[in-house]
């Protein structure tokens, strides 16, 4: 000590001040400034979400809504349009064949394709009386047969049992005057049971009195919850394919009323066995004015709940 | 008197050398305190914002439950929701867009045209028509025109007449008018064919779909009677034109209000 000058203490003593302000700053001070950037980033954090209350309170209460609102009226829409298929009532190891059996096989009216068809020639027959107009082509809506195998049973094409069907018709009726027409677009809403309804590629031809209108009428069949789960699971035990005899579109054709002789049995093996190809492109059974404007055939009732002439099962 | 130091100066060197000394510590101390008071300050800073964002956290966890429930019952009713919109969407098709569209056509369409066919297909309406003159023709494409979802009216109509030569073109005139009419329009004969293309600024919506949307036509039954080709329907005694003639609106009535002001 007696030997350090005032330069030497001096320079010590800054020496020693840096050393320990640095010491500190870089020790104590800068973990407290890091600390206190953690703090306010975490306090940025909290106030952003802080902020997104109002939103979020908006976004649970339109949600809230939003649900409410589908559920009454999806109940409303359910209750229109969709059917009952029935599968509820089948349980039990060989649920799936009688499934089957008596859903899907002519079944004296009770099958679903027989009750499907009912439903739409009914509102048709409706239709007549409301706006006049006469369906041309009731027979768009029959169904093939279902064939032997209960598993691969397809109540839609490309559907299998559900839980969504869809049913895809080309439409063609006739009318006096493009209004009635129109509503008869307009109504199909009204149509209960039978699916939800939509239309489209409506054209017109003709003229007043006598128009024609074509359309593609889709109904989207979104099944019930319990029928959907109530689908019989497949029988592993049961196999089976179509023959080639009896097939084709048996169900519209041979309806008796509709094609008159066309329905006997001796008329329907060779003309469906071929998958209904002549006869649906024939130009003379189906294009001829007396069929087609014939009351009879339109009032729906008799002609649609009969049993399907070819009964392809 | 005057006074004399004659103490050599390192007699005062060791005084002077505690005072640094000291002043140094002094310094040391003060910087010491300095940043820890600085650092206490920061602390202190903390400490208020930690309190604060206790403060907002009950908010901002009410805000994320309200979100996580939000998105948990749009997640739960996506499915009730897609078939009611569906449903909504559905009906809403069925019961506007063609309707509208056929209403709007007709709302646009000189009354004394007489409309054959009518083909909505994607943004296009294609009609065939018939007008008794050739100024009908004009009026029709007047009215259209002004249509406010149309962008375009194509017309395709080969019967307009040329020029007569002097002295004897009346008579090729009229035969040119009168082919067109014959064997289709009224018996009186005349008037002019024509083909109409409204072009929309929209397309035709397509129908709303659900669960993959619709499948093939149903393949029973066969196709449609009658409308293979438009040529049974155009060509035929059907088309007795009586109404039109009639000078009446074919399809409903509608076809008068604008378009005669046109």
């Amino acid at each position: 000590m007696g030997k350090l000058t005032l330069l030497h203490i001096n320079i010590i003593g800054a020496v020693v001040a840096i050393i320990v302000a640095l010491g500190i700053w870089f020790t104590l001070v800068t973990g407290a400034q890091d600390e206190h950037q953690k703090a306010e980033t975490a306090k940025k954090a909290v106030e952003d979400r802080a902020n997104k209350a109002a939103t979020a309170a908006a976004a649970l209460k339109k949600a809230q809504q939003d649900k409410v609102t589908a559920e009454t009226d999806w109940r409303k829409f359910d209750a229109t349009y969709t059917p009952t298929i029935g599968y509820t009532q089948f349980t039990g190891p060989d649920a799936r064949v009688r499934m089957m059996r008596a859903l899907f096989w002519p079944n004296n009216g009770k099958s679903w394709p027989e009750r499907y068809r009912r439903t739409i020639a009914s509102y048709m027959a409706a239709e007549r009386k409301r706006n006049g107009i006469v369906w041309v082509n009731p027979m768009v809506t029959a169904m093939g047969p279902f064939g032997p195998n209960p598993n691969t049973i397809e109540a839609a094409p490309g559907d299998k049992l559900g839980p969504v069907l869809h049913y895809t018709y080309d439409m063609q009726v006739t009318g006096t005057s493009l209004g009635s027409l129109i509503n008869h677009v307009k109504g199909w809403p009204r149509i209960t049971g039978a699916g939800i309804p939509v239309v489209d590629s409506v054209q017109v031809v003709g003229n007043s009195p006598n128009l024609t209108m074509t359309y593609r009428l889709t109904f989207t069949l979104i099944l019930k919850d319990a029928d959907v789960k109530a689908i019989p699971p497949e029988d592993p035990r049961v196999g089976g394919e179509s023959g080639n005899a009896g097939g084709g579109m048996g169900g519209g054709m041979g309806m008796p009323g509709m094609m008159g002789g066309m329905g006997r049995p001796s008329m329907g093996g060779p003309m469906m066995s071929g998958g209904g190809g002549p006869m649906m492109s024939g130009g003379p059974m189906m294009s001829g004015g007396p069929m087609m404007s014939g009351g009879p055939m339109m009032s729906g009732g008799p002609m649609m709940g009969g049993k399907r002439g070819m009964g392809g099962g | 008197m005057l006074r004399i130091n004659l103490l050599p100066p390192y007699i005062y060197a060791g005084k002077a050398k505690g005072r640094v000394t000291a002043l140094w510590v002094i310094i040391l101390v003060a910087v010491v305190g300095g940043l820890l008071f600085f650092k206490s300050t920061i602390d202190a800073d903390k400490e208020r914002i930690n309190k604060e964002a206790s403060d907002l956290e009950p908010k901002a966890k009410k805000a994320d439950d309200d979100a996580t429930l939000a998105t948990k019952i749009n997640t739960d009713s996506a499915t009730i929701r897609a078939k009611a919109d569906f449903a909504r969407n559905a009906i809403k098709h069925d019961q506007e867009t063609y309707p509208n569209l056929y209403r709007n056509v007709v709302m646009y369409t000189w009354n004394r045209v007489l409309y054959d066919y009518i083909r909505p297909e994607g943004a296009t309406v294609n009609m065939s028509a018939f007008t008794p003159t050739l100024p009908d023709v004009a009026h029709y494409l007047m009215a259209m025109e002004r249509n406010p979802n149309v962008s375009r009216v194509d017309i395709r109509m080969s019967s307009i007449p040329g020029f007569p030569n002097e002295g004897g073109a009346q008579g090729q005139q009229g035969m040119g008018q009168q082919q067109q009419g014959a064997g289709v329009r009224p018996e009186s004969g005349g008037g002019h064919d024509f083909l109409v293309t409204l072009n929309l600024y929209q397309p035709i919506p397509a129908g709303p779909t659900f669960g993959g949307g619709g499948g093939a036509a149903q393949p029973a039954g066969g196709g449609m009677p009658g409308m293979g080709g438009s040529g049974g329907m155009m060509s035929g005694g059907m088309m007795s034109g009586g109404p039109m003639m009639s000078g009446g609106p074919m399809m409903s009535g509608g076809g008068g209000g604008k378009a005669g002001a046109a």
